[in-house]
């Protein structure tokens, strides 16, 4: 418990000595010195207005990892064809643009989604065993970045190790 | 009659500590939260979110072992009704660099430049790793192209920035997706 030093306190009669400088005026309540907390508080305000102004919620990116052909742009006849069949991916927008279809080797209907397209890579790989097939994606020039991103993204949980993409060439 | 009381003014005053532990909160939360925007990523990309996205959280390399191509769609922001607009690439920018469709061989131009800088820099013996990729064995020193492209352009302009790493011989691609909402990971 605090004990103020303006109340008398039962049996404490003692006589301390006092040096003059510690002399305290009677009545007048002791100050303790504070910091000045209003600059503070000031620039407190300021970072907070700072930070709420200039902050942009943004969602997590990340990065879906690939390799690019070493030896320079790949060009390669259909004579020429790897000793693995590769599975080809075609990516055909609609007419608006807003959605779009896949067409794979041996599934003869078109793939209306991408998670559709996963389960059937998935099940080509778990067929065929192996991981080393390579898939080549074959967009339409026109199609919207994202969809081939979808088809490079499900090769990608369907396992896949080669995963490329094929362009025209003119 | 009642006795009225009359305050003077030094007795009125509001209670400011709990204000400023408020405001002490919010201020750590903005300071922990906050990411300081850099150049090598542009905003006003409209990313995709892909179905199970297997897009991995892209780790802070503390050495520059990439080149990020930006590519910006046309339209004027991330809700913009117009599709014809959204399709059409604005310009590409690698960190301040921006380039104009059909700049190819420039583009190429400085990604080598880029490479050949970091290889000068950290040579194959003394490129610190950075953990990253959490493989054993895999190489994530190795430098490698960013293809930071809005999910709305066509295909046939995002092509040519892939060709451009190849022309600058560059081996490893990573295509920057959003990652998986909490709720999707198995």
């Amino acid at each position: 418990m605090a004990i103020s030093a303006n109340k008398p306190v039962e049996g404490d009669e003692t006589v301390h000595h006092v040096t003059p400088g510690k002399k305290e005026k009677k009545g007048k309540p002791k100050k303790y010195p504070q910091p000045p907390m209003t600059p503070m508080i000031d620039v407190t305000f300021q970072l907070l207005l700072f930070f709420i102004l200039t902050c942009e919620f943004r969602e997590t990116e990340g990065a879906i990892p690939g390799t690019l052909p070493s030896k320079g742009i790949v060009v390669q006849s259909e004579k020429e064809l790897p000793p693995l069949t590769p599975i080809e991916i075609r990516v055909i927008p609609s007419a608006n643009r807003e959605s779009a279809s896949y067409e794979m080797t041996g599934v003869t209907v078109a793939i209306g989604s991408p998670r559709e397209l996963g389960l059937l890579l998935q099940q080509r790989q778990e067929q065929i065993g192996s991981r080393e097939v390579p898939v080549v994606i074959f967009p339409s020039q026109d199609v919207p970045w994202g969809f081939v991103v979808e088809a490079f993204n499900q090769a990608k949980k369907a396992r896949f190790q080669k995963i490329g993409f094929a362009q025209q060439i003119m | 009659m009642a006795k009225r009381t009359v305050y003077s003014c030094s007795d009125v005053g509001f209670n400011m500590t709990p204000m400023i532990d408020c405001t002490f909160q919010l201020i750590i939360f903005f300071i922990l939260a906050s990411q300081v925007a850099t150049d090598a990523y542009a905003s006003n990309v409209k990313l995709i979110r892909p179905v199970d996205s297997q897009a991995i959280p892209i780790a802070v390399a503390p050495f520059p072992n990439k080149v990020v191509v930006n590519v910006l769609s046309a339209a004027a922001g991330e809700k913009d009704p117009d599709p014809e607009m959204a399709a059409e690439v604005k310009f590409y920018k690698i960190n301040q660099v921006k380039f104009n469709v059909g700049e190819w061989d420039r583009m190429a131009d400085v990604i080598r430049n880029m490479r050949t800088e970091y290889e000068k820099q950290f040579p194959a013996s003394k490129a610190p790793s950075a953990g990253a990729s959490g493989k054993e064995g895999e190489d994530d020193r190795q430098f490698f192209l960013e293809v930071r492209a809005d999910q709305r352009v066509k295909w046939e302009d995002v092509a040519p920035v892939i060709r451009a790493g190849v022309e600058a011989g560059i081996s490893k691609l990573n295509i920057t997706a959003l990652t998986a909402r909490a709720d999707e990971v198995n």
